[in-house]
């Protein structure tokens, strides 16, 4: 017995020891393989492990010759990450009138789904591998990476090419004002914006006419003409089209915050005042809120998981008649394969309250910190934003940064869906949110609170006191009270 | 996994940079945030349902199928169907189906007199939702694996009992059962460590919605992380989870193997 | 009275009639999916839905031509049938040693593999993310097929380790007496007898490689992108492609499916060989 046992034991130790070797042996292949591709020839991407920037003191001291128009004949890639849509469709549309003009920059516009892009471009920058050299990003997002030295200013840039060819300062001065002012951090320019959208009313012209109605012009218009508006046309039990739209979705662009924002901003409330305290509980706030519970009736059940697409897709179906919304969704209720109401919906400012203030959203395109190839990355969002490819932009269905361009009939021309003059008209007086780190903290307990309001778990104050005390403990916290 | 370690033990941000090493500041602070708790107890009654619905549907599947093979080799691809989808389209296509709008199991219940508002959107019935997709995603799961286990327990034992003359039930619990303990063990361990770490399906379907009735402790960490930025908690966050995960898995495999 | 006859036919009945419903479930998402996916946009949001409807490629041309959606299914191919395959080489080996030899610290090391699977993806994302950027592998299938070891292995080894545990060790002291070394006895009489365990994992090993999405999101980018991320990437800013998104799913499915039927079909054989044996 004895015997048996301890040849067990032996064969035991020895097939542990063959798993554990041909664990190793796997381990070790790995690795050989994984330090064979390392030691490959490095593409233009491994060039740049050597610097290590990550905050944005650094100065420009990079190997790419300096300012000649025409600089040696070094190929490098850019890398380009924006967003599944528009946004990449631009990009492409672009990217040969881009790489004809500098030959020797090639372009790779690499897309991410629009959810999820903020994840993918900051495990990047934290891991300083600069994927990305030109950066798509958004409102919520630019105070994070810009405190966290992650993209880099271009004002240095602007102030060298001043006057050459590659001037950004007249296309600066052209822009919306309020565009240009939340495209800084910090004094420091970090971008320029791509595509943008404000709010404004949507309305089903066809029904309005069709029942005489009036449209609204207070906030506390709106229930009546939402009454007039929702129907059960099959008279089945259920409303088959909701008069009234609102997102419920929990989050920032395209959720219930960013369109919440222009209620609670037309009521002549506030986010945060100047000490950072927040006051989006002040009794306009939850007047604003208020009203949105009001108009829960009219709205689908389906609210918590409407966010702005959503809205558009109901639109589209023939589902909402009316609904204050991101004004640059035209586009998609005018496309006939997808929408059964061409041409029947038309947009118009948005409702005053104390006054009108919308909000004004946006997609720029930045540079990474991390990058060597800055001076490559201004040329070109400079190009980008030069007036012809602006242009091409209005074609493909945005609303271009440029005023001159929003006031010119022929851009109108190119998309006749779009009102300038009601973006225009908008523009007088939009608004932005808090530009610091911790904001889509707050973001996220406001959302919470709109939906707790939305499920009537809260009343708007109750719910809205709740965002107030989580906020003031988030900005205790990151120190911003003495 | 060591770096992890680390970064959890500071207050690493990564909109603002800072990095301090804090101890177990994080951890601490997260024994007592009233969103984490909340989140794990959501978690909690979510992997209760999911895998006690999905082991014991699995189980009566694999049962009949064990049983009954006529038809088997068309009737188990089918079944494993579920299993096979990107989590994400399956959130989303069940999210579409659940809607009351455009939704075809919103219609249907409808039909039959059921009627209510959203079934997603409501507080009341949003969990339940997340749990029936997931089930209906996983069962296949358990049902395979139960099934090979059954295919392997040897035929004899049965014969002897029936012999003596052994009512149904009788083999199914003293024979079946514990010839399948191993793998019932697994399949349950297996499925209450994959339920704990639920990210895709619930975030295409709900996004922890409404408000945060159904954010379980992954969508809760990834928010903390990727939206709040706040990388060194989100990591400390792991680490208690990942604690949590293993005394959980130690005390059921224990109680099992007595 | 019921004869015995009457209730084996009733239990038999119910039983099938059982499957039947599990089927229905099983399939009729998939199914809906896959209506979607011939459907025009107009016709997908009909409501009351539509069921019979006139059916479009279109969606199907689109997802192919639009998108380098063949590179796709062959990353995702590649990384999860390599993974598999390596996990399997080591997995079952390890199971082996870990179900029949009690040495010192098997059990926590076993349960070690298992806790590698506890952690949640998104703690560990980060810092995988910076490592394999250090080693050059970002963008590579490589890397995915290394990250999801981490899932894979646990699954094979401890299913295989039930698995081998149900085999009397008798049978392998038998063919020792005969003469077979350990290994020999292994290849010969253990694993034939649990392959309808291998080939279980092996599937589900497969599957899971396929679907994952966390790491691949965001451990790669345009080269080794896989189908997971790129049927997601149909939930673009501006509204659900839901056409081009049912067309991708469905055609994602179609390896896996066929994958299934071929287990399926050597999973019969397996146990036909396992009850030979026996």
């Amino acid at each position: 017995m004895n015997e048996e046992k301890k040849e067990e034991k032996a064969v035991s130790r020895r097939k542990y020891l063959s798993t554990v070797g041909g664990l190793a042996a796997a381990a070790a292949v790995g690795w050989g393989a994984a330090g064979y591709l390392a030691s490959r020839p490095p593409a233009p991407a491994a060039v740049r492990t050597v610097t290590e920037t990550k905050t944005v003191s650094v100065a420009p001291t990079v190997a790419t010759p300096v300012t000649t128009p025409k600089p040696p004949e070094k190929k490098i890639t850019l890398k380009v990450s924006t967003i599944v849509g528009i946004n990449g469709l631009i990009a492409k549309t672009l990217k040969d009138a881009f790489e004809k003009t500098y030959p020797n920059i090639m372009l790779e516009i690499i897309e991410h789904p629009w959810e999820e892009v903020t994840e993918i471009q900051l495990a990047d920058m934290v891991a300083g591998t600069a994927s990305y050299d030109v950066v798509t990003t958004f409102n919520s997002a630019l105070a994070p990476y810009a405190k966290g030295g992650h993209i880099y200013p271009i004002d240095e840039f602007i102030e060298k090419y001043e006057g050459t060819e590659y001037d950004l300062t007249e296309h600066i001065k052209d822009l919306p004002p309020k565009l240009l002012e939340i495209c800084m951090y910090d004094d420091k320019i970090y971008g320029m914006p791509q595509n943008w959208w404000t709010f404004a009313l949507y309305y089903r012209k066809d029904l309005v006419e069709a029942k005489g109605l009036k449209l609204p012009e207070t906030f506390y218009d709106i229930p009546e003409f939402a009454t007039a508006l929702t129907e059960d046309i099959d008279k089945d039990g259920k409303i088959d089209r909701y008069g009234w739209g609102l997102p419920g979705l929990r989050g920032g662009a395209g959720c219930n915050t960013y369109t919440w924002y222009n209620y609670l901003w037309s009521f002549g409330g506030e986010i945060l005042d100047e000490d950072y305290k927040p006051i989006f509980n002040s009794k306009e706030g939850v007047e604003a809120l208020t009203l949105w519970h009001d108009l829960l009736p009219f709205v689908s059940p389906e609210i918590m998981s409407l966010g702005c697409d959503q809205n558009t897709s109901l639109i589209q179906q023939d589902k909402l008649a009316a609904l204050i919304h991101d004004s640059d969704q035209m586009g998609f209720i005018q496309d006939p394969t997808a929408s059964k109401v061409v041409d029947k919906v038309r947009m118009t400012v948005m409702p005053r309250q104390v006054r009108r203030r919308a909000m004004l959203g946006y997609w720029m395109i930045t540079i990474n910190a991390d990058t060597p190839y800055k001076e490559e990355a201004y040329k070109y969002i400079e190009f980008m934003t030069r007036p012809e490819n602006l242009k091409v932009w209005a074609k493909l269905g945005q609303a271009p940064p440029s005023v001159t361009l929003l006031k010119d009939p022929e851009t109108q021309k190119l998309r006749p869906e779009l009102p300038f003059d009601v973006l225009l008209e908008t523009l007088k007086d939009v608004a932005s949110v808090p530009k610091i780190p911790e904001y889509i903290n707050i973001e996220d307990k406001i959302s919470i609170a709109i939906a707790d309001v939305c499920t009537k778990k809260k009343s708007p104050k109750e719910a809205l006191d709740w965002a107030a005390a989580e906020t003031e403990k988030i900005l205790k916290e990151a120190g911003y009270y003495k | 996994m060591i770096y992890s370690l680390y970064i959890s033990m500071t207050d690493y941000n990564i909109a603002t940079g800072v990095r301090n090493f804090i101890n177990f500041e994080n951890y601490r602070s997260a024994l007592f945030d009233v969103e984490h708790l909340r989140s794990i107890k959501t978690t909690f009654i979510f992997i209760i349902g999911t895998v006690a619905l999905s082991t014991s549907i699995g189980l009566g599947l694999a049962l009949i199928l064990n049983k009954y093979s006529k038809g088997r080799s068309i009737f188990v691809p089918f079944l494993l169907m579920p299993m096979m989808l990107t989590p994400v389209v399956v959130g989303l296509m069940w999210g579409m189906m659940y809607n009351t709008d455009f939704g075809v199991i919103a219609f249907l219940l409808r039909t039959i007199g059921i009627k209510r508002g959203s079934w997603t959107g409501d507080p009341s019935t949003a969990l339940l939702t997340v749990i029936l997709t997931d089930v209906w995603q996983w069962t296949p799961f358990a049902m395979i694996l139960l099934l090979s286990g059954l295919q392997a327990i040897p035929q004899e034992p049965f014969e002897a009992a029936q012999i003596d003359g052994a009512s149904k039930w009788h083999m199914f619990r003293y024979i079946t059962l514990p010839l399948l303990k191993p793998i019932l063990l697994i399949v349950i361990v297996f499925r209450i460590v994959d339920s704990i770490k639920v990210f895709d399906v619930v975030y295409t379907l709900t996004a922890g919605g409404p408000g945060t009735t159904t954010e379980v402790i992954s969508l809760f960490i990834y928010r903390t992380c990727f939206r709040f930025f706040r990388m060194g908690y989100a990591s400390a966050l792991s680490w208690i989870l990942l604690i949590i995960t293993v005394i959980l898995c130690e005390i059921y495999i224990k109680l099992i193997r007595e | 009275m019921i004869s015995p006859h009457m209730k084996r036919n009733i239990e038999a009945i119910s039983a099938y009639s059982i499957l039947l419903i599990a089927l229905f479930l099983a399939v009729f998402p998939t199914f809906w999916i896959l209506s979607t996916s011939l459907k025009t946009r107009e016709d997908i949001f009909a409501m009351p839905p539509r069921w019979i409807f006139t059916p479009v490629l279109e969606n199907f041309k689109n997802v192919l031509t639009g998108f380098p959606f063949l590179k796709f299914l062959k990353n995702s191919l590649i990384v999860s049938a390599a993974n598999t395959v390596l996990a399997l080489a080591i997995g079952c080996p390890a199971a082996y040693s870990f179900s029949r030899f009690k040495f010192r610290g098997s059990k926590d090391l076993a349960f070690w593999i298992l806790s590698l699977r506890m952690a949640p993806s998104i703690a560990f994302v980060l810092p995988i993310y910076i490592l394999f950027s250090k080693l050059g592998l970002l963008d590579t299938q490589l890397s995915l097929i290394l990250a999801y070891f981490t899932y894979t292995l646990p699954i094979v080894i401890w299913v295989m380790m039930g698995f081998f545990k149900g085999i009397p060790a008798e049978l392998e002291e038998a063919a020792l007496v005969d003469g077979s070394s350990r290994l020999g006895a292994f290849f010969r009489i253990t694993l034939p007898l649990s392959l309808s365990g291998i080939w279980t994992t092996a599937f589900l090993c497969f599957v899971f490689c396929w679907n994952e999405f966390l790491y691949a999101l965001i451990l790669t980018g345009v080269n080794a992108r896989t189908v997971a991320v790129a049927v997601s990437a149909f939930n673009t800013q501006r509204g659900i492609l839901w056409g081009e998104m049912g067309a991708a799913s469905v055609i994602a499915i179609v390896p896996v499916l066929a994958l299934s039927t071929f287990i399926h079909k050597h999973y019969i054989k397996g146990l036909a060989l396992g009850a030979i044996k026996r």
